[in-house]
């Protein structure tokens, strides 16, 4: 590690520290991910190998955070995990918020909305089409959830926008189980609920690639109003946010909903026009949100197909 | 699909496969490419006693090469690096072997190979403890060299693609000898 000179903390990632660092030979800046491994009789556990092989496989995207390498240490005996990836200057919660405060507010401007949608929308889908693997580590049970959650976890603070050159990546691509969470760090962390998909609050146990969708949908529009499109502040609160903009959900509308483990009787809500909510986005870019935003998991538009929309036709692809 | 930028850091030059780091320690080709046989030939060995799919060995294979692009002979065991390179790659390739296992496969293939009495393995002896602990130092050596990369893309399922694609079929000398 003597290769890094630490800069500065920059964050508590789901899993450990973060830190900003430079370079020494190359001067380039790198974030590095501290993890501990938990070695046992068995060696490094063959959980913690696959789990690095797909975040080493996943970062082969343009549009997800680059992972440079791994490098592993010992302290006072105990291996430790340095996970280095390159460094971009913010993200795209603080991206929003300096249009919405500080000295110049201001929207954010359309074509760079599009453009960030695509980059978003081109990274999920390298996720999910990677989705055998991502079965490999998943569990069956509530772990999965976690497990699930903590591999892909979009929300804005996750994605990492470069400025100058209008580049959005994925990035806090977790690691699950096979790593120890310092506990101090975790407790500390406030998990947002804002961009979870409905059949997760409803406790569902069989949720899909759809749920990522669903989060992108909210980030899509949160790019938009520069404000949250559903910002709950516990698990009942956001499922009320959800229906009084959509409608409560019906059996018609999405079979089975009754039947989830967390469901209630809720008021009836009618559905509200989703474009009130987004009033500077025009009917294809509220079109494409619909889509996103679908109660049933099996008629929310997938990633790839969302890449086609006409929503993008004057975005200009060849770039990408 | 074929991975590459940076998992693919394995290339080298022919320059670097001729001054390799056992060269460097006085070890001459033919004796390098002899113990590199040799090592491959054990893995492909336990692997078949231990009934695990070809993919195992190869992988293990691959990353006994790798290993040895960028330490020497003259430094690290062969055989030991050999037993670490196939546990990992069991790892790898998601049918974990148990320590124990790899242990007692490549025992019995020392003993046989080198004509020593079959003596059993006792998991409670000083000896089996240090095999394991050595078994277990040497896999964290090699993911360090290797910078925890064990993705490996194998030949096997492209060629059998172009092979069809050339219509020939799996009698055909080529077909036998490519697989």
């Amino acid at each position: 590690m003597e290769k890094y000179e630490k800069l500065e903390k920059v964050g508590e990632g789901t899993y450990g520290k973060v830190y900003k660092a430079k370079d020494k030979a190359t001067g380039q800046l790198v974030a590095l991910k501290k993890t501990r491994l938990e070695m046992d009789e068995e060696g490094i556990p063959p959980t913690a190998l696959r789990e690095i092989s797909l975040l080493q496989m996943l970062s082969n995207s343009l549009y997800i955070v680059r992972l440079l390498c791994v490098e592993q240490i010992d302290k006072n005996g105990k291996p430790l995990l340095y996970l280095v990836f390159e460094y971009l200057d913010t993200d795209l919660k603080k991206f929003v918020d300096s249009h919405r405060k500080g000295p110049n507010p201001r929207p954010l401007p359309p074509s760079l909305i599009q453009s960030f949608l695509y980059q978003l929308c081109k990274g999920v889908a390298h996720c999910h089409s990677h989705g055998v693997l991502h079965r490999s580590i998943l569990v069956t049970g509530p772990l999965c959830f976690l497990q699930w959650d903590r591999l892909v976890d979009l929300k804005p603070q996750n994605l990492l926008v470069d400025k100058e050159k209008g580049i959005l990546k994925i990035a806090d691509l977790g690691l699950g189980r096979a790593f120890t969470v310092p506990i101090k760090s975790y407790t500390h962390e406030i998990v947002t609920l804002w961009y979870r998909a409905p059949e997760v609050l409803l406790g569902s146990t069989h949720y899909s690639t759809a749920v990522d969708m669903w989060s992108v949908g909210c980030i899509f529009a949160e790019m938009v109003r520069r404000q949250a499109l559903f910002p709950g502040d516990s698990e009942f609160q956001q499922l009320l946010h959800i229906f009084r903009l959509l409608g409560t959900p019906t059996e018609k509308q999405w079979p089975g909903v009754s039947s989830l483990r967390d469901w209630h009787v809720y008021p009836k809500w009618e559905p509200q026009n989703l474009a009130s909510a987004v009033p500077a986005l025009g009917p294809d870019g509220v079109d494409l949100l619909t889509k996103m935003l679908q109660y049933d998991p099996a008629d929310r538009i997938s990633a790839k197909a969302a890449l086609d929309h006409p929503y993008f036709d004057s975005l200009d692809k060849s770039q990408f | 699909m074929i991975y590459t930028a940076i998992m693919d850091t394995f290339y080298l030059t022919d320059e670097q496969i001729k001054n390799s780091p056992s060269r460097k320690d006085g070890i001459d080709e033919v004796t390098e490419t002899t113990l590199r046989i040799y090592g491959c030939d054990l893995i492909q060995e336990s692997g078949i006693l231990l009934n695990l799919p070809q993919v195992v060995m190869s992988t293990g294979q691959v990353l006994f090469h790798r290993f040895y692009c960028k330490k020497s002979f003259a430094r690290f065991n062969v055989k030991r690096v050999a037993a670490s390179c196939f546990w990992l790659a069991s790892k790898f390739e998601e049918l974990p072997m148990k320590a124990s296992e790899v242990l007692y496969v490549f025992h019995r293939m020392e003993c046989r190979r080198e004509n020593l009495p079959l003596e059993h393995l006792d998991t409670s002896s000083q000896k089996y403890d240090d095999l394991k602990a050595d078994l277990i130092r040497t896999e964290r050596h090699i993911l360090i060299e290797l910078g925890f990369i064990g993705h490996v893309e194998h030949p096997h399922k492209l060629l059998s693609i172009y092979l069809a694609t050339l219509e020939l079929t799996p009698e055909t000398e080529l077909v036998q000898r490519a697989w």
